[in-house]
């Protein structure tokens, strides 16, 4: 064997703790690396296996009545492929304690369905008389084959029973505890049974060019329209998305910066590590080169040494990051409905591991390695390691007073200016660690903030749908009712300006429901032709400004409408594929839409928007129009499901955070070691002096404290730019965020900074305390 | 001075000591069977070649390194029977120590080097102790400087002002002068002596023959074993310096 090689082995054997350390961080940051990739490319294949194997459909509407007839109709118009429906209403379901908010869907034949199948996770299909829950529901509700759940459309509404035959997985679904919501199936005759209809409401379709989908969802819109067939707005699907994706991929970009980030931060450990070897071994440096060995022998001695470390935790982080990349993304998957493939292994994420082991182990060694290679043989021979000089300087005017009230603690701070570059390399990973760390709670909390702030715009505490078209004032018989305060006829459609589709609103010019927030021009009039303003997300992405006049087209209908004003309201939910929001007055928009005075909407604020109250007050108002096919729902279970999305982000984006704060926290364990082994003849020293472990742990701990302090400054301010542009960053992807970073966030930061640091030195300073001076002595 | 011959309070007891080092696969034997009383107010210098075991059986009384077997009792305490946290407080308290190679730390002030044991121990009035000290060791202008601030006899005299700190009624030099010149050397000599007229036992590990001249009780040893351990009326430094011999 080589004998530098051997040399190497033996030289890892000898330090087995600090290599390990080293090992771990590079470990960590190519499987953080690793584990982003993989997930990124299963989450993609399963897309695109879930809308293949499941026949998604590329366009759904809620649509009342939909008789055999009608569907039959819908079937032969231009670009549809195949049509099919589903009963789907929003009741709740019990399984002997609270009720829980429940989609039930009516299917007519569950072995035959054309679109949307279903996967069955265990049972049977669910006969007359039972019913069959999405698996997910068991996060919601206790469930289990066999039991009997009681359903009821709405409170003052006869209860059903029905028994659990079986649990699914519907496919593309959100996960029940991010909606909050079960979602349940049952035979199509049960359900139109329990709710009192006759037909089907929801209605999916498969189009044969869907390129051509937005066209022929406005046309069928126009044709529903015309025939006075209340419907919603049609969700159009993407084929390369699906509901939660643009959620899902903010995610992605954020965990990928991150992973990035620790690669970043392994590449510090590393240098460190290596920088600490050179100095130990500055004599046989000399020796070698004394020997004849040129610059290079010495590089590669060195290298030879990091990539060994390099492909160690290059291979092993490949494998952890494989593991884990598969429980993200059965995770995230599991979220999002969507049928994972089977595990594959690719070249890919193997070639990014070891670039990434290597690239980082070699890039950061050779620039230590180059330096030492670079100095004479003299020099070289004549250094004892670590030097013993210590310079006047700032350290030792801060810290001459501190003396007389505790050496140890002036020891430990005056020793981090002995090792600068060290320090330096430690300090910038504290702050990497730190910045990356607040920049993710600025993400957070700006994305609930703006939530909160969105929400906020929208005064209204619930939502009152009829399956029927009822008079535009209809909204004064509601607000009769004791516990409205005030109710307002609203419209809700999907439409188009140009190729960009985005969700139109109508609304009463003088809402006192919604706020909206003027930016340009001016809130809605009456003017010919149609007032409208747009949300400043849609302005920006048509390049519309106050005073244009655009081309609307809403339910295969075009209209001119012109832009009177522009509003900041980035609210979106969860699965939205339209850009921004387009206002006008509800009276325009049902004139365009065909259904002109009427409205099946009614947007509703209430005496109290506490949950508990909002539920009663929602049944109480279902209970009395029962007539109309009342379905209701509340503000704050919409704001729970978005709330609850991004909490799946936000504890993502912490575990990321988690992995770099060890990475970090290794780094610093990684520094006070060497600076450990370098001066175990002064730990010695003070032990024979008369110190005890408490005096030698304080020295550690002031040492690794003023490493973090210093590291907490510089983190906290590379951290407000980093928190700025990934705020940004996480805005582009899901909607204009307003950042926020709190000083408190700040100080609490810090503060588990300090703490995880006080702990993790507490090791090498019990490393330190079992020093025995004989040993530093021996030889003098 | 402290008249030898009225001092019959042992303060260092070693009977039987031994000490073996395990050098690889081989046992090498330090320090075979030592028997040895110091008592109060001597100043005995350890005389013999390098590798002797002279420097093994100062760290054995400083608790600095353990016996293998034996009893080594210093100040009343049976240092074998000591944990390390409880000797390292008793050294503290009741040795002071000078290193051959001064072994100040590197990023104190000779000032804080000299209060550091007092810190330690938890001694009050450090500063101006501190001060005094290094005024009595003639250094007192020097106390803001660090150590590589300062001469190897500079340095040697912080060291001692440190093993001072906590007024030790022991004082163990390994070698006081050994890398010093010749002049710095007679200087630490002299404030060792000084030391040792105030009362202190001082106890001095040397290879030189004339250093040893000054003590009262010259131990001699070879290959781990005290072969000669002799006793005669000292002179004073100044007195053997006037002399030349």
């Amino acid at each position: 064997m080589d004998l530098f090689l051997r040399k190497n082995l033996r030289d890892i054997e000898r330090r087995p703790l600090r290599t390990l350390l080293t090992v771990a961080g590079i470990l960590l940051g190519v499987a953080g690396v690793v584990a982003i990739s993989f997930t990124g490319r299963n989450l993609a294949e399963a897309q695109r296996q879930t809308y293949a194997g499941t026949r998604q459909p590329d366009l759904t509407a809620f649509v009342s009545n939909l008789s055999p007839t009608l569907v039959g109709l819908i079937e032969r118009r231009d670009n549809v492929a195949v049509a099919d429906t589903r009963s789907v209403q929003f009741t709740r379901a019990s399984s002997g304690s609270d009720w829980v908010s429940t989609q039930l869907i009516g299917i007519s034949d569950f072995t035959d369905e054309k679109l949307s199948t279903l996967d069955l996770v265990s049972g049977r299909y669910p006969g007359r008389g039972e019913v069959v829950f999405d698996i997910t529901a068991t996060k919601l509700l206790n469930l289990k084959i066999g039991d009997l759940v009681a359903l009821q459309p709405n409170a003052g509404a006869t209860i059903s029973y029905a028994t659990i035959s079986g649990f699914v997985r519907a496919p593309a679904t959100i996960d029940a505890s991010i909606l909050n919501q079960a979602t349940a199936f049952a035979p199509d005759h049960d359900v139109l049974r329990i709710v009192g209809q006759q037909y089907d409401n929801y209605l999916m379709l498969k189009v044969n060019e869907p390129q051509r989908a937005s066209q022929t969802a406005d046309e069928i819109g126009g044709f529903l329209s015309k025939r006075g067939i209340s419907h919603g707005s049609f969700t159009v699907r993407d084929p390369n998305s699906f509901t939660g994706s643009s959620e899902l991929q903010t995610l992605l970009l954020l965990l990928r910066v991150f992973s990035y980030v620790g690669a970043a931060l392994s590449s510090f450990l590393v240098a460190n590590t290596i920088a600490a070897v050179m100095i130990e071994e500055t004599r046989q440096i000399g020796i070698i080169k004394a020997l004849g060995g040129t610059r290079w022998t010495t590089m590669r001695t060195y290298l030879t040494f990091a990539s060994i470390i390099g492909l160690s935790g290059g291979i092993v982080g490949w494998a952890a990051g494989l593991v884990g990349g598969q429980m993200l993304s059965k995770y995230l998957a599991g979220l999002s409905g969507l049928v994972l493939p089977p595990f594959s292994l690719s070249v890919h994420e193997l070639l990014l591991a070891v670039a990434v082991g290597l690239g980082v182990t070699l890039s950061s060694a050779a620039i230590p390695a180059w330096f030492s290679a670079q100095r004479r043989v003299a020099q070289l021979m004549a250094s004892v390691g670590v030097t013993s000089d210590f310079h006047r300087g700032l350290v030792q005017r801060v810290t001459s007073r501190l003396s007389r009230l505790s050496a140890m603690t002036v020891i430990g701070i005056r020793n981090l200016v002995r090792r600068p570059v060290r320090a330096w390399i430690t300090l910038a990973l504290v702050a990497v660690a730190v910045a990356t760390f607040l920049a993710t709670q600025a993400v957070s909390n700006s994305v609930n903030d703006t939530v909160d702030h969105l929400y906020a715009l929208y005064g209204a505490d619930g939502w009152l749908y009829f399956n029927q078209y009822l008079d535009l004032d209809f909204d004064r018989v509601i607000d009769q009712q004791p516990n409205v305060v005030a109710a307002e006829p609203w419209g809700n459609t999907g439409g188009s300006l140009g190729s960009v589709r985005t969700d139109v609103w109508g609304m009463p010019a003088d809402t006192s429901i919604y706020t909206p927030r003027v930016i340009a021009g001016s809130w809605l009039t009456q003017a010919n032709p149609y007032s409208v303003v747009l949300t400043s997300n849609l302005a920006s992405r048509i390049d519309a400004h106050v005073g244009d006049i655009r081309t609307l087209d809403v339910s295969g209908t075009s209209t001119l409408v012109q832009v009177t004003g522009i509003v900041n309201d980035a609210s979106t939910y969860l699965g939205a594929t339209t850009t921004g929001k387009l206002f006008m007055r509800i009276e325009d928009l049902q004139t365009i839409a065909g259904v002109g005075g009427q409205a099946s909407l009614f947007a509703l604020k209430l005496q109290s928007s506490q949950p508990h109250q909002v539920d009663i007050e929602l049944d109480q108002l279902e209970a009395h129009f029962k007539q109309y096919g009342p379905q209701t729902l509340a503000t704050y279970k919409d704001q729970q499901s978005s709330r609850q999305a991004i909490d799946i982000l936000t504890l993502m984006l912490n575990a990321m955070v988690v992995i770099i704060g060890v990475v970090g926290l290794a780094g610093i364990t990684n520094t006070l070691i060497i600076n450990l082994t370098e001066r175990r003849r002064e730990f010695g020293i003070l032990r024979a002096l008369g110190a005890t472990a408490t005096h030698l742990i304080r020295l550690v701990m002031a040492e690794a404290l003023g490493i973090a302090f210093a590291g907490c400054v510089a983190g906290i301010a590379i951290g407000y730019p980093l928190a700025r542009y990934l705020v940004h960053l996480t805005g582009t992807q899901l909607f204009a965020l307003d950042f926020s970073l709190s000083l408190q966030t700040i100080g609490a930061t810090v503060l588990v900074a300090l703490a995880a640091t006080a702990a993790i030195s507490t090791g090498p300073g019990l490393i330190a305390a079992r020093i025995r001076p004989i040993t530093v002595l021996r030889y003098e | 001075m402290p008249d030898p011959d009225e001092q019959h309070d042992p303060i260092i007891s070693l009977v039987d000591v031994r000490k073996a080092y395990q050098a690889g696969r081989r046992q090498v034997q330090a320090l075979g069977g030592i028997d040895l009383s110091i008592e109060r107010g001597e100043w005995v210098a350890i005389l013999g070649p390098s590798g002797c075991g002279k420097s093994t059986l100062l760290n054995l009384l400083s608790g600095i390194d353990r016996a293998s077997s034996g009893e080594v009792n210093v100040l009343g305490r049976d240092l074998t029977a000591m944990s390390e946290e409880r000797i390292a407080r008793w050294r503290g308290r009741s040795i002071g120590i000078v290193f051959q190679f001064f072994q100040l730390m590197p990023t104190l002030t000779a000032l804080e080097n000299v209060m550091l044991p007092m810190q330690i121990n938890a001694r009050g009035s450090r500063g101006s102790r501190a001060h005094a000290l290094l005024e009595r060791v003639g250094i007192a202008d020097l106390g803001g400087n660090f150590p590589n601030e300062l001469s190897g006899g500079e340095q040697q005299r912080v060291a001692i002002a440190r093993a001072l700190a906590n007024d030790p009624p022991i004082l163990l030099a390994d070698e006081p002068t050994g890398n010093l010149d010749s002049a710095s050397g007679q200087l630490v000599l002299r404030l060792l002596e000084e030391t040792w007229r105030e009362g202190t036992t001082l106890i001095l590990v040397t290879h030189d023959v004339n250093v040893a001249t000054y003590a009262s009780r010259v131990i001699t040893m070879r290959d781990g074993a005290i072969v000669e351990d002799a006793r005669s009326e000292r002179r004073s430094i100044n007195a053997i310096a006037a002399n030349g011999s």
